[in-house]
């Protein structure tokens, strides 16, 4: 079933081991979301070398570290609850997103129509467009997604980055298969995402923003506040 | 089948459950995850930090990441420990890149003799019957110490070559035919 060269594997291997300069990891963080035998063979890695991680005896932790962990996690409920929402219940409220989205559609499709406009550019149509807004509605940055898989970011905001931290797009075409990373950015600028291998992107597909460490989410999952979010629709 | 391994497939069941109940905001499911797991995620993470404090400190990290990123887990890409496993060694490594450690530990020497004892240590405790411990056992030494010290210490390339007084390109080359070769030898 596997593709991959001898190249590709050895690179899922170090990538696993950690041994990678950043540059090189974040090149692999970015394949995985899009090279199924890349991320099987970054999987399979994990799997077998999980072994030696069992070798390890057990410290016993301190009698504070789990109080600890509740301070830290209580701290995190004002924005975690709405988070694990977004994770659990939002990703799969359709009833939620259908609504935000209708009204998602109605601005995005002004601004992005006002934006091919004035960008003049001969290029193809966006098969859909999202507008991100942040918690309270405000528009922070649109996303067009091309039928190449490829998306172009416009902010519509400054987004503050703070120092080690740095912006990941995001969508979620599956439930199943969860929010894939879309691109990485230090700062919100223009940017053109090229991933490929990604199915052509329909209509009340997610995009989401989230702040992450620089090279990007470690687990390849959103792992950093939600910065803004939207629902797809479709030009008309 | 002995008793430490029955009592290890049912932690590990534990786990998953528990896992799953976090992912719905169980918070009682975070507390069995931590009775089960805490103190291996513990060890993993001193095996690269050396430090008790600092390896508590991404323990509790990879809790709240835990808690916060459990409905995200996908058990088709692995098993749930494995996926524990590595944010909390992907944590360890962040701090050692940040050189949040090298402030902390003066006596560099020291530490790094400890940190690849550990590493190549790791062998002896493997089961008898492991595939992966076969495999591993067949490498030439450099290579397979070379991927121990990187997976179990957390060691760079650059730190590798350091310690083994050898250029960083051999390094690098050990570990790229040590892992081409395991794999042949595991599949």
């Amino acid at each position: 079933m596997s593709a991959l060269d001898n190249d590709s594997r050895a690179l899922a291997g170090e990538y696993v081991l950690g041994v990678l300069e950043a540059q090189d990891r974040e090149a692999a963080e970015r394949r995985l979301p899009t090279d199924g035998d890349f991320r099987a063979a970054v999987d399979d890695w994990q799997e077998r070398l999980t072994e030696l991680d069992m070798t390890a005896d057990p410290m016993p932790p301190s009698p504070q570290l789990w109080h600890r962990i509740e301070t830290a996690v209580d701290a995190l409920q004002p924005q975690a609850r709405p988070d694990l929402l977004q994770r659990a219940g939002l990703w799969n409220s359709l009833r939620f997103w259908r609504l935000s989205g209708l009204a998602s559609a109605a601005a995005c499709l002004v601004l992005a129509i006002g934006l091919v406009v004035l960008s003049g550019r001969p290029t193809p149509t966006p098969v859909v467009i999202a507008v991100l807004e942040a918690q309270d509605s405000t528009p922070g940055a649109i996303v067009e997604a091309y039928a190449d898989g490829s998306i172009r970011l416009v902010p519509l905001t400054d987004i503050p980055v703070p120092p080690g931290r740095a912006l990941q797009v995001w969508t979620l075409w599956d439930r199943e298969r969860g929010p894939v990373p879309l691109g990485l950015l230090d700062s919100a600028r223009r940017a053109v995402l090229t991933v490929d291998g990604q199915p052509v992107p329909r209509p009340q597909q997610l995009y989401e923003i989230t702040l992450e460490p620089e090279t990007g989410s470690p687990t390849g999952r959103p792992t950093g506040p939600i910065l803004y979010k939207g629902l797809a629709a479709a030009p008309r | 089948m002995d008793r430490s391994e029955t009592r290890e497939d049912t932690q590990a069941a534990e786990t998953a459950a528990a896992l799953a109940r976090c992912a719905g905001g169980d918070r009682l499911a975070l507390r069995v995850l931590f009775d089960n797991e805490a103190g291996r995620m513990l060890a993993i993470a001193h095996r690269i930090l050396r430090r008790r404090d600092l390896a508590e400190e991404i323990v509790q990290e990879a809790f709240v990441r835990i808690w916060r990123s459990a409905a995200a887990f996908d058990p088709a890409r692995g098993s749930p420990r494995s996926w524990i496993y590595a944010i909390v060694r992907n944590l360890a490594l962040n701090a050692v890149r940040d050189g949040r450690r090298e402030i902390l530990v003066e006596d560099g020497a020291d530490e790094l003799d400890a940190r690849a004892a550990d590493a190549t240590d790791v062998l002896g405790r493997m089961a008898d019957a492991s595939a992966l411990r076969r495999c591993l056992e067949r490498l030439d030494d450099n290579r397979r110490n070379s991927l121990m010290l990187a997976y179990v210490g957390g060691f760079s390339h650059g730190e590798i070559a350091g310690r083994l007084r050898v250029p960083l390109g051999t390094v690098k080359a050990w570990i790229r035919r040590g892992l081409l070769a395991l794999r042949e030898c595991l599949a």
